[in-house]
């Protein structure tokens, strides 16, 4: 208790200059992710707002092929299929795209088609990898609008007649949805991942939108314009192929969109374990995708530079990478600096953070009308602690394996074979 | 077998007289007034023996002779008898190797030229032949040669083949149906319908309808034969055993039975394509009616089934000739091919090989590198159909038909079917086909012995001890003729139904094939009379006028007179 007292009479006896030195990290890193963020819930839902496009559409169902590619699905194959039908509209084509699954998914798939509950499946012999399936999917779709979903996502009643919409305007080649948490009571992990989901997902990007900025047609759910598709030739091989696929449309001119009432339920990993495993993927993959295989984007000389994109380039760069490396930088100056009184001013981060957050949440649960607060409000501490330290530390060592062991080169990800011939 | 004769003169008078005289003494014969159409007419080789003037137009009579010797096989040739008012020209022309088996020299006395002919005729080689194959069926079982009715009509030359073995001629009831060409099926099936020919099995001479046929005779050998004679045999023994009113069906159903019982019990399905129902049943009877009439009787316990086969069926025509197909689920086109998928790794394209075949080459068609190496570049994950209609892509085919008869198409998971059964008498429909009419109506019969054990069990007391009560249809013979033994069991079942609900509890019914009997412990059937009988019949189509007859009292009222005889 003697610390804390004396910790607080030193916090209250530093002059701004001195505050302003003691919490740099947070300075740097962290107030100005609030700040947009904040500026997210209040600018951009006002933005949205007077930007919003109609949420029915026109397209004609039929003009519509949703595909479904899948690894060892046939658990979860039927249930995906019959929460198609249970769709808004009806009549859309759907393909479902058996990646060299070994239990049976194939002969699940084609049950549902001479069941009528599917139209096409495709069973292949040998996984090559969700792109190279979505592109077979692509070619044997009949539809002029694709729609990508995960067979371990289930749909809101109107997720894809919403999701369609933007399409409707033609420079929009894709369109991707909200993805919301569906096991947030499994777990802590889960539950923290559902209030991160809310703020970077739900929240964020309808301010991306707003801004003509969304980045990631995520590959659970999003639509896409045939044409755009076949313009930029599919997917490419390898991970992250969602980010990758919408960097080279709006590299090719079009339009991404994000549509707030599209939204798609999906389980997050529900051990810190699991949690760790795909993070590293996710966030190997964003590296190596941003400053390797699109680097021209940010890069002034180059003939892919883009303003825009080159922006949000650097902001990748700025907030997330150097956020990244700087904390164990500033952990260690704080501890070299201050001893075990250090850890009375992370303990002050985290309180003000969490104070902030709680805001947050507040405002998140406003804009999005959904009944995110109180079911969520003694999990912010928590929460705080997950995005500031365990969330940073993972994406520094994905960064660090990323940049200087090609991770993502050797994720089982992709297949072997496709891994062996890929330098992204 | 009557002898044919040709007689060839060109004087009509003669001609005439010749004639005359033969048909006088049974023989079939026949004329010609010149050489020429003499030859041609004994070609046809029915004939026994020919009488032929020596002086004819056109190829005189012994050029005509030697013609005939040329032009037809050693042993083949009927006799000649020559007819000349100049034998010794005659002779002198034929030199050292004679041509005539006689000559007769004009003028001429009749009767001795009939008895020539006829000592002449003794010998000829067809009636020799002729004597063999009926001491040949006399070996076999049968009195004679068995009387065949050939359909189609047979030509001449089968005719003249059937002849040798079979008699076609005498107009008697036939023994036997041969069938002598595929064409001739349906008016073998029609007269299969007619109850006078249910006696006789059908031959298949053709080879092809093997299944639907008694007797497939495919050679005329004694193996053959001998199969001929013990199934006209089987089938006349049958017949003797089959009871009166099934020796002439009255019905379709009727005669389905009694030709089962002549044939072997079984009605063997097999496949046909020669009928929308893709089956055929022996005895080359309709399907269609086989299917219905047969399911019938098999509710009747007449028949018993086993399962053959399940067709499946055109919506529209109920035809069973179906071409079944892979289709294209999207279009129903069968125009598929079966193509691999090519995966190239390095930028995920996957699509049919088409694609990427350019001349020699592998080109892919996304990044425009070329594919080098197998398993390094990329690989063949599987397969998918192509349809070159519609250009449908996909792993799965869908199944569909077209009927063959009407075009009509369904889908595969759409489409009818209908199973077919192969049919067997039961040994109730046995015991009723060939059973002689129980003897029953004596007082000295006991009815324990007529009843078997579940109806003693239902009586539940000693049946010597119950009141029994015998009903006969003495019209019944009439009846089956109207609506068929089965509508005859009908009315019976519908009447005694009728009966017995118009009598108190306690009374048993046992059915016999020409009879039946009631039996209680309790009643007397006293309050069975004329006007309950006849309201007992009101509800059927025909009357069935039964005649009723007190077998036996109970026990009770024997006691009673007993104990009456006392005092």
């Amino acid at each position: 208790m003697n610390d804390i007292h004396s910790a607080i009479e030193f916090l209250a006896g530093q002059s701004e200059f001195s505050l302003t030195l003691l919490f740099w990290y947070t300075l740097i890193s962290d107030v100005p992710r609030y700040a947009a963020m904040f500026a997210a819930l209040t600018t951009g839902a006002i933005f949205e707002r007077a930007a919003r496009l109609p949420l029915s559409t026109t397209i004609d169902p039929r003009r519509v092929t949703v595909i479904v590619v899948g690894l060892n699905e046939a658990r979860s194959i039927e249930r995906c299929i019959r929460s198609l039908h249970e769709q808004s509209i009806r009549g859309f084509e759907i393909v479902i795209v058996s990646d060299g699954s070994t239990d049976g998914m194939a002969e699940r798939a084609n049950t549902l088609v001479r069941r009528g509950l599917a139209d096409t499946a495709i069973a292949l012999d040998l996984r090559g990898g969700k792109p190279a399936g979505a592109n077979v999917a692509l070619l044997v779709a009949q539809g002029d609008f694709i729609v990508e979903v995960d067979c371990d996502c289930s749909f809101d009643r109107f997720a894809i007649e919403h999701i369609l919409a933007p399409l409707q305007d033609p420079t929009v080649g894709a369109a991707t949805g909200d993805i919301v948490v569906r096991n947030a009571d499994t777990s802590l992990v889960a539950r923290l991942q559902s209030i991160e989901y809310l703020m970077s997902i739900s929240v964020a990007k309808r301010f991306d939108d707003a801004l003509g900025l969304v980045r990631c047609v995520s590959g659970a759910f999003g639509a896409f314009r045939r044409t755009a598709l076949e313009q930029v030739g599919g997917h490419d091989a390898g991970s992250g192929e969602d980010f990758d696929i919408t960097q080279r449309l709006r590299s090719a001119g079009w339009r991404t969109a994000f549509v707030r009432d599209a939204i798609c339920y999906t389980d997050v990993p529900s051990t810190l374990w699991a949690y760790y495993r795909q993070r590293m993927r996710w966030e190997g993959d964003s590296l190596g995708l941003r400053l390797r295989k699109h680097v021209g984007l940010m890069l002034p000389g180059s003939s892919r530079f883009d303003f825009v994109e080159a922006i949000h380039q650097w902001d990748f760069l700025l907030f997330n990478v150097l956020g990244a490396v700087l904390l164990p930088v500033y952990v260690v100056w704080l501890f070299s600096l201050y001893g075990s009184f250090a850890l009375i001013v992370l303990l002050a981060i985290v309180a003000a953070l969490s104070a902030l957050n709680v805001i947050m949440l507040l405002l998140a649960a406003i804009v999005t009308g959904r009944d995110a607060f109180f079911s969520n409000l003694i999990y912010v501490p928590g929460f705080t602690v997950f995005t500031s330290f365990i969330m940073r530390t993972i994406q520094l060592i994905a960064y660090t394996q990323e940049w200087f062991l090609f991770r993502s080169q050797r994720d089982p990800y992709s297949p072997p074979k496709v891994r062996a011939v890929n330098d992204w | 077998m009557p002898s044919h004769i040709l007689v060839v003169e060109d004087n009509e008078i003669e001609q005439e007289a010749l004639k005359a005289a033969f048909e006088k003494e049974g023989y079939i014969v026949d004329s010609a007034s010149d050489g020429l159409s003499a030859v041609r007419k004994l070609r046809e080789g029915r004939y026994d023996l020919a009488l032929v003037d020596y002086r004819i137009p056109e190829v005189d009579g012994l050029a005509s002779a030697k013609l005939l010797h040329e032009m037809m096989e050693e042993g083949s040739v009927p006799k000649l008898v020559a007819i000349t008012g100049a034998s010794t020209e005659l002779k002198e022309r034929e030199g050292n190797a004679p041509i005539f088996n006689a000559i007769v020299s004009k003028p001429y006395d009749l009767g001795a030229v009939v008895k020539l002919v006829a000592a002449e005729i003794q010998h000829s080689p067809s009636v020799a032949r002729s004597a063999a194959v009926d001491q040949m069926w006399r070996s076999l079982g049968l009195q004679r040669r068995p009387v065949a009715l050939v359909r189609p009509t047979p030509t001449f030359a089968d005719a003249r083949v059937l002849e040798n073995f079979f008699d076609l001629r005498s107009g008697e009831a036939p023994d036997i149906i041969v069938l002598a060409s595929p064409s001739g099926i349906a008016e073998v099936a029609h007269l299969r319908e007619s109850p006078d020919l249910l006696r006789c099995p059908v031959i298949d001479a053709t080879g092809e309808f093997s299944g639907l046929a008694d007797i497939n005779l495919v050679q005329l050998n004694r193996e053959g034969l001998l199969q001929v004679a013990n199934s006209i045999l089987t089938f006349r023994r049958r017949f003797q055993s089959l009871r009166p009113e099934y020796q002439h069906p009255g019905t379709f159903a009727d005669g389905m039975l009694a030709y089962m019982f002549l044939a072997g019990n079984i009605l063997q399905a097999e496949h046909s394509a020669n009928s929308k129902a893709c089956v055929r049943y022996k005895g080359f009877l309709p399907p269609e009616r086989v299917t219905e009439t047969a399911e019938q009787l098999r509710l009747d316990g007449l028949l018993e089934r086993t399962f053959f086969d399940r067709v499946h069926e055109c919506g529209k025509c109920g035809s069973a000739r179906l071409n079944a197909r892979e289709e294209c689920p999207s279009c129903r086109s069968p125009h598929l091919h079966r193509e691999s998928l090519i995966h190239h790794f390095r930028c995920a394209w996957q699509a049919p090989e088409r694609q990427f075949i350019k001349g020699h080459h592998l080109v892919c068609p996304k990044c425009r590198q070329q594919l080098r190496h197998y398993g390094s570049d990329y690989d063949k994950p599987g397969e998918v159909s192509c349809c070159e209609d519609c250009g449908t892509v996909c792993s799965h085919t869908a199944v569909g038909f077209v009927c063959f008869d009407c075009d009509e198409h369904v889908d595969g998971d759409a489409v009818a079917h209908r199973d077919i059964f192969s049919y067997k008498l039961t040994d109730e429909a046995v015991r009723r086909l060939s059973a002689p009419p129980a003897e029953l109506a004596s007082e000295s019969v006991d009815v324990n012995v007529g009843l078997n054990a579940p109806s003693r069990a239902c009586l539940g007391k000693p049946v010597d001890e119950a009141s029994v009560m015998e009903i006969s249809y003495p019209t019944s013979p009439e009846l089956s003729g109207k609506v068929g033994q089965s509508g005859l069991r009908t009315l019976r079942r519908i009447f005694l139904h009728n009966l017995l609900s118009a009598l108190p509890h306690g009374v048993e019914t046992r059915v016999e094939a020409d009879r039946d009997y009631l039996i209680s412990h309790e009643h007397h059937f006293e309050q069975i009379d004329d006007a309950l009988l006849s309201h007992c019949q009101e509800n059927l189509a025909y009357r069935l006028q039964p005649t009723l007859k007190v077998l036996r009292t109970g026990k009770e009222d024997r006691e009673r007179e007993r104990h009456t005889l006392c005092h």
